[in-house]
């Protein structure tokens, strides 16, 4: 506490006199936490070695080093596992906490290494056969096993976006919108809006049957984004189709936002109020240009004066909806 | 000197160091409740959702009324549209100034959103009025300005920007009126970047700038960074051939390499050192750049040798620092302190899934032998 802050609360009489000497010695000694920088660290480290020992497999792939680049990654993957496997808690069904920062990196690294292995496994020797998209098939397998076995919440999420890439879609947060094109395909806003279905029913599934519960969270924040985000797309790019697409997104912002209340998580209700804004606003705007031919520049300054109307009217639900979930500060 | 009401905000630190004091079994939890009695906190600060909710909200407005403005008075704003943004970008500041002195808001998104727009239209305006004036006058304007606006609302990212047109002052400033300005003008902001850091520093410990926490926080980060650019060789030596009209190597080639290698090491040792996470980070931040600096002249191992060396490198750091570690020793630890667990985790793993998905998408056909691989290629350009 500074020194200021503790006379002041001391002459008010707020503290007694072994606390605020308490107070006071405190001061010269406060612990200092690595614990981001270290994170930090580790998280680069295992970003680099597997993204190297990737390349690496493939810049060699005539050489006689080969072979042995590809037993030392099934190497340092065994002992990952081996090592994550040895220091981890007993598997239950519940959340359980990791032993440290450490142990989590060293989980992420054997699931990524593992992948590169039976990944070029697979397109050198097809090991696995060549259906079912094999290629991002089986990956997805062994994230998904390894986020239930080792309870790992960065596993899951590469998981969910594996099993999106599976299916054909990016839906990491830098590629929802920029690597899908929406405005092309119909199949694509469909499978979007698929994946936002069973993305919604897993992570309803988990807290319902309390099978790990604390990933729904995971999974319902993939889902909210691509289903929302595949209903608007449906809503502007396909002439014709706002009957099949409205409902659906009617239907996924009521379900999220009852979501949002029941679990007194501010962001759902925030995604729901603003994906719904789009929507509405798209809707009004549409109807407003429908109508050109009457009204003509009215029609731009409707717009305006709807938009203006329509931020205030969404900064006050804001508000609103917030003092309704009170002092909920976190997710 | 804020446009806040201080007391209150004492209140908030007050209340925020009473719960750290009772976590760390300092102070008797009744004494923290009595504490918190008497030091109310009754502004507005909601969640950041609804601080980002509020923020995009109010620039959404002011901006759809300017728009509004515009059409219906376009042939006069047209003609004159930089005085047209001055003058809403000062209405902006005075609904800022009114807003606050009669609304109980602090960091409500409202604020920061009437702050923004308010200080990119007068920016925006300044630069486009002074097109064919000298940049060190719009320089000197556009500090000025970031100055009062640090002052008033302690906004950090605003003072970042006032730090980096500082600097821009004293490169033109250099350039104009210091003959041989070219081989001083590294050591020039090399002085006055640990200059102000000290400065910075030493405000930060006095108590009559703690509603400026932050702001120094993120200056004393940036002036850091400008004190290790301004003697970095990639920096030192494409600078000079774009800004000077300098050729080939720059003077003093040795000088500019060690700098370029030594600082960040500096820089963590000072924050270990002072149990000061700001150097600390910087530093770390600092040895990727260093790392840049020397691929780009000097090819040294392949790329992909070059990652995989470095992970082991970085893995190994953080093995032994933890193994070491796993009891605290000299008043550090690797356990997570004031940190919200939950949020973080999710944030942590959407960064992972971000960054490290290396699956090919169904659809493209999978090739093997020749390709580049996951910017491997980069090594061909240098």
């Amino acid at each position: 506490m500074r020194k200021n802050f503790i006379h002041q609360l001391a002459d008010e009489g707020l503290l007694s006199e072994t606390e605020r000497l308490r107070l006071e010695a405190q001061q010269g000694s406060r612990m200092f936490s690595l614990h981001w920088e270290l994170k930090t660290l580790l998280y680069l480290g295992v970003l680099l070695l597997s993204g190297g020992l990737g390349t690496l497999i493939y810049k060699n792939i005539d050489t006689i080093g080969h072979q042995a680049i590809l037993a030392g990654i099934g190497l340092l993957c065994a002992v990952c596992f081996w090592y994550a496997n040895k220091h981890k808690a007993p598997f239950t069904w519940e959340k359980t906490e990791s032993p440290n920062a450490w142990w989590d990196y060293v989980v992420l690294l054997g699931c990524l290494l593992f992948i590169s292995f039976i990944t070029y496994l697979q397109g050198q020797y097809e090991v696995f056969g060549t259906r079912l998209g094999s290629a991002t098939f089986i990956p997805m397998v062994v994230l998904f096993i390894s986020a239930y076995y080792f309870d790992h919440l960065g596993v899951l999420s590469l998981a969910i976006t594996n099993f999106a890439a599976w299916l054909g879609i990016a839906i990491t947060p830098m590629h929802l919108l920029s690597s899908n094109a929406f405005g092309t395909e119909r199949r694509l806003i469909d499978t979007a809006l698929l994946i936002g279905l069973v993305l919604t029913a897993a992570g309803y599934a988990s807290s319902r049957f309390n099978r790990k519960a604390h990933f729904s969270f995971t999974y319902y924040n993939f889902a909210v984004h691509v289903f929302c985000i595949g209903a608007l797309c449906g809503m502007f790019f396909e002439d014709g189709m706002l009957l099949l697409y409205v409902p659906a997104l009617v239907a996924a912002l009521a379900f999220y936002y009852f979501l949002g209340v029941r679990l007194r998580s501010f962001y759902f209700l925030l995604m729901t109020v603003i994906y719904a804004y789009i929507g509405l606003g798209y809707l009004v705007i549409f109807t407003l240009v429908q109508a050109l031919d009457t009204l003509e520049m009215g029609v731009l300054y409707l717009s305006i004066l709807y938009l203006i109307v329509s931020s205030i009217a969404m900064a006050r639900i804001l508000i609103h909806l917030n003092r309704k979930l009170k002092s909920h500060a976190d997710l | 000197m804020l446009i806040y009401n201080t007391a209150e905000l004492d209140n908030a630190l007050i209340r925020q160091e009473a719960d750290d004091a009772k976590d760390a079994g300092v102070i008797a939890p009744e004494t923290a409740d009595r504490i918190k009695a008497a030091h109310p906190y009754t502004l507005y600060s909601p969640n950041i959702f609804v601080r980002i909710g509020l923020g995009l909200a109010t620039v959404l407005c002011v901006l759809l009324a300017t728009g509004l403005f515009f059409l219906m008075m376009m042939d006069g704003a047209i003609r004159s549209i930089e005085v047209f943004f001055l003058v809403w970008g000062v209405l902006a500041y005075g609904a800022l100034e009114l807003w606050m002195s009669g609304h109980r808001h602090y960091r409500s998104g409202v604020d920061d959103g009437l702050t923004w727009v308010s200080v990119v239209y007068i920016a925006g305006a300044l630069v486009a009025l002074m097109e064919s004036e000298s940049p060190l006058l719009l320089y000197i304007m556009l500090t000025a300005l970031a100055a009062w606006y640090t002052v008033r609302t302690s906004d950090p990212g605003i003072a970042l920007c006032g730090w980096v047109c500082g600097i821009m002052i004293v490169v033109y400033a250099a350039i104009l009126y210091i003959p041989g300005a070219r081989y001083l003008l590294p050591f020039l902001v090399m002085g006055i970047s640990a200059g102000a850091y000290m400065l910075f520093s030493r405000m930060q410990r006095n108590f009559r700038f703690r509603h400026y926490d932050l702001c120094l926080d993120v200056l004393r980060l940036a002036t850091l960074a400008t004190l290790y650019l301004a003697g970095n060789y990639y920096v030192v030596h494409n600078a000079g051939m774009e800004l000077l009209g300098m050729e080939g190597e720059p003077p003093l080639p040795w000088l500019f390499w060690t700098l370029s290698i030594a600082i960040p090491p500096v820089y963590i040792w000072l924050g270990l050192r002072r149990k000061d996470r700001i150097p600390l980070a910087m530093g770390l931040i600092l040895i990727a750049v260093a790392v840049f600096t020397i691929r780009a002249y000097h090819a040294v191992m392949p790329i992909e040798t070059a990652m995989v060396l470095g992970g082991i490198f970085l893995v190994g750091v953080s093995y032994f620092v933890h193994r070491y570690l796993k009891t605290p020793k000299h008043g550090f630890t690797t356990a997570a302190m004031h940190t919200r667990g939950f949020g973080a985790q999710q944030l942590e793993g959407l960064i992972i899934a971000e960054t490290m998905q290396h699956a090919p998408q169904a659809d493209e056909s999978f090739q093997f032998g020749g390709g580049s691989g996951g910017g491997g290629g980069a090594s061909s350009e240098f």
